[in-house]
């Protein structure tokens, strides 16, 4: 594939029409600048764009969003959706990390308030929440208490260890999807998953303490809480070891049943219909992680609060801690769309893509319905890092999808080689930024220029329409696994 | 004749291993994923372990079984800081493989978290009885 095979169809928005390639079925769509889209085809993402493109069923269009790059089966940023009822499901149009996403909090703390103890809740925070290759949570579970969390998500963990049950409406799906077959999980996914929950990980996982510092929409700002000059707090994480397996093993479910369906194209495309006992224990299976992703970030978050708490001596109420939005960016779901002018019960899947719904969607908290579903993009480490909100031109040209993040642009090992002779934490600090993790290894491999530029991915989001700036913040403290 | 050497792509890494055989090669595989886990330490791994770990799996493809022994090794240092030192090979075909891996408790940190083994341009590729391919890790 080259740039010329591209039709350029909208602001930002790249064609690939199905007669480019025989095996397409659809036409695969590109939200990005040009040097995004070189990008692309240079590192053969478009081709997993392509092969999204090819499998049965597929709706509408492949997309791919601005962050873009390489995977396995998807691309990252890759957007497919295949009829509810006759389609088809994907572990690799979902990705090994299962609902790994984004919680954004907002605080009324001011940055002279925040500046005395940034430090010392820096050290809190890599002190007292578990992070790094081999962390184990604080919380002990039993098997029964495991399959719980993996039942009922972050309602078990309001209803039985901490938070605030308020909180639970400014989660995606309220951070609980239906899981009742604990017996489609295996033993290995139960024994690596029940030490982990509420653990942070290591890798590009983190929490960020940030400054609000530019407000784009006053009024959805106000909405979402988010005040400039004030303190917000970001949790990146996922399902751990547990939707690592969970995804390994349906994997080789999936590939063991149907051996035929392996495309040659990506072995890492292989699907199963979505009736077939197969497809309906994986959707199972997903649902589990996906409740274990979001009991995690809840975790994390009153974690967090009872740090802040702590150390500024006001209880959350007085500092006014409130969550914004937790939204997944590994996941499948069923939704409903307009396409080719039909209303269609459809599954959408996302990886390394988020859910950008419009104002009036019934899917998103009541108190966002006039503005619409805050759509959180963190940038790279010592970046700066959005929240958006969804619109209706997302629902009408994306199935109401937006970018999740800066997207990789260099390997770890060149990431590496690049920041062999920086002093990542100084370099930072110059930036103002304080960065506390136990890998100077992992800092390394995170350094900013790993990374696409966060601001070209959001004038593409804004700049199609598939989701509206809102606010931008800018990081004073990383925790880095 | 086994060789294994670690290279990155831009959001994972993975291992080009090479080894007489399907067993040389699986050989490789695990001596790769070690010098990938880790690095400098990994000569220190090397040799018979402690524990005995049997691992008996019947596949569709050597792939397949190359795919889910690296899982097993990644697993048991995972979920239960065991080590993988060795494979002592019992029976194998193209698509089975029967064998004992050698365990150790995990005395090293490792320098990175493998969370899954991937089949993303997985081909065992055979010249002259030499089995080669590249695997890719999910980190």
């Amino acid at each position: 594939m080259e740039l010329k095979d591209f039709d350029k169809v909208g602001d930002f928005r790249w064609l690939l029409p199905r007669q480019k390639n025989s095996s397409m079925k659809v036409d695969a769509e590109i939200f990005a600048t040009e040097d995004i889209l070189a990008a692309a085809v240079g590192d053969a993402s478009i081709d997993q764009v392509i092969n999204v493109a090819s499998l049965p069923g597929i709706l509408a269009h492949s997309f791919a969003m601005p962050d873009i790059h390489y995977g396995y089966g998807f691309c990252i940023g890759g957007v497919a959706a295949f009829p509810a009822d006759t389609g088809i499901v994907l572990p690799g149009g979902v990705g090994y990390d299962i609902n790994c996403g984004v919680r954004l909090l907002t605080t009324q703390i001011e940055l002279e308030q925040f500046y005395p103890v940034r430090e010392k809740i820096g050290q809190a925070i890599l002190g007292r929440i578990p992070t790094g290759l081999t962390d184990k949570s604080n919380l002990k579970l039993n098997k029964k208490e495991f399959i719980d969390v993996l039942k009922n998500g972050a309602e078990e963990i309001v209803k039985h260890y901490c938070g605030e049950k308020e909180d639970l409406q400014y989660i995606e799906s309220h951070g609980k999807l239906e899981f009742s077959a604990p017996e489609i999980i295996s033993d290995k996914a139960f024994e690596r998953g029940k030490t982990q929950v509420g653990s942070l990980g290591a890798g590009n996982h983190f929490i960020e303490v940030q400054v609000v510092d530019e407000i784009f929409d006053e009024a959805a700002a106000r909405a979402f809480g988010l005040k400039k000059g004030c303190i917000s707090i970001m949790i990146h994480t996922g399902s751990r070891g547990f939707g690592h397996q969970v995804a390994s093993d349906y994997i080789e479910r999936i590939r063991k049943k149907n051996i035929a369906r392996i495309t040659v194209s990506d072995p890492q495309l292989v699907y199963a219909d979505i009736r077939s006992p197969e497809g309906q224990a994986y959707l199972q299976a997903l649902n589990a992680a996906s409740n274990f992703a979001w009991a995690n970030r809840h975790l994390l978050m009153e974690d967090l609060v009872a740090i802040f708490e702590e150390i500024l001596g006001s209880s959350r109420t007085g500092l006014k801690i409130n969550l914004v939005y937790d939204q997944a960016h590994n996941i499948a779901k069923f939704e409903r769309h307009l396409i080719d002018g039909r209303e269609l019960d459809v599954l959408v899947h996302r990886k390394g893509a988020t859910r950008a719904f419009p104002p009036g969607h019934h899917d998103i908290p009541e108190k966002y319905r006039p503005v619409g579903q805050p759509v959180i993009i963190p940038g790279s480490m010592g970046t700066a890092s959005y929240v958006l909100k969804g619109t209706q031109e997302a629902m009408k040209i994306t199935l109401g999808s937006s970018a999740h993040g800066a997207g990789r642009r260099l390997s770890r090992h060149k990431a590496i080689k690049l920041a062999a002779d920086m002093n990542v934490r100084d370099m930072l600090k110059n930036k103002n930024i304080l960065v506390f993790s136990h890998s100077s290894m992992g800092l390394r491999e995170e350094i900013p220029e790993a990374y696409k530029e966060i601001d070209e991915v959001i004038k593409v989001t804004d700049g199609s329409g598939i989701s509206e700036k809102v606010a931008r913040m800018l990081p004073l403290l990383v925790v880095k696994g | 004749m086994e060789t294994f050497t670690v290279f990155s792509t831009t959001a994972d890494v993975g291992i080009k291993i090479q080894g007489e055989g399907y067993s040389g090669l699986y050989q490789s595989a695990i001596k790769g994923i070690n010098l990938l886990l880790f690095g400098d330490k990994a000569g220190e791994l090397a040799g018979p372990g402690s524990q005995i770990h049997p691992f008996d799996f019947t596949g569709d493809s050597a792939e397949n079984v190359l795919v889910n022994l690296l899982s097993e090794v990644v697993f048991l240092l995972q979920s239960r800081a065991r080590i993988t030192t060795g494979l002592d090979i019992k029976k194998i075909s193209e698509a089975y493989l029967r064998a004992d891996l050698q365990l150790c408790d995990a005395r090293i940190e490792p320098g990175m978290e493998i969370k899954s083994v991937t089949y993303h341009n997985l081909k065992i590729i055979g010249q002259d009885g030499i089995k080669s391919a590249e695997i890719i890790f999910d980190i």
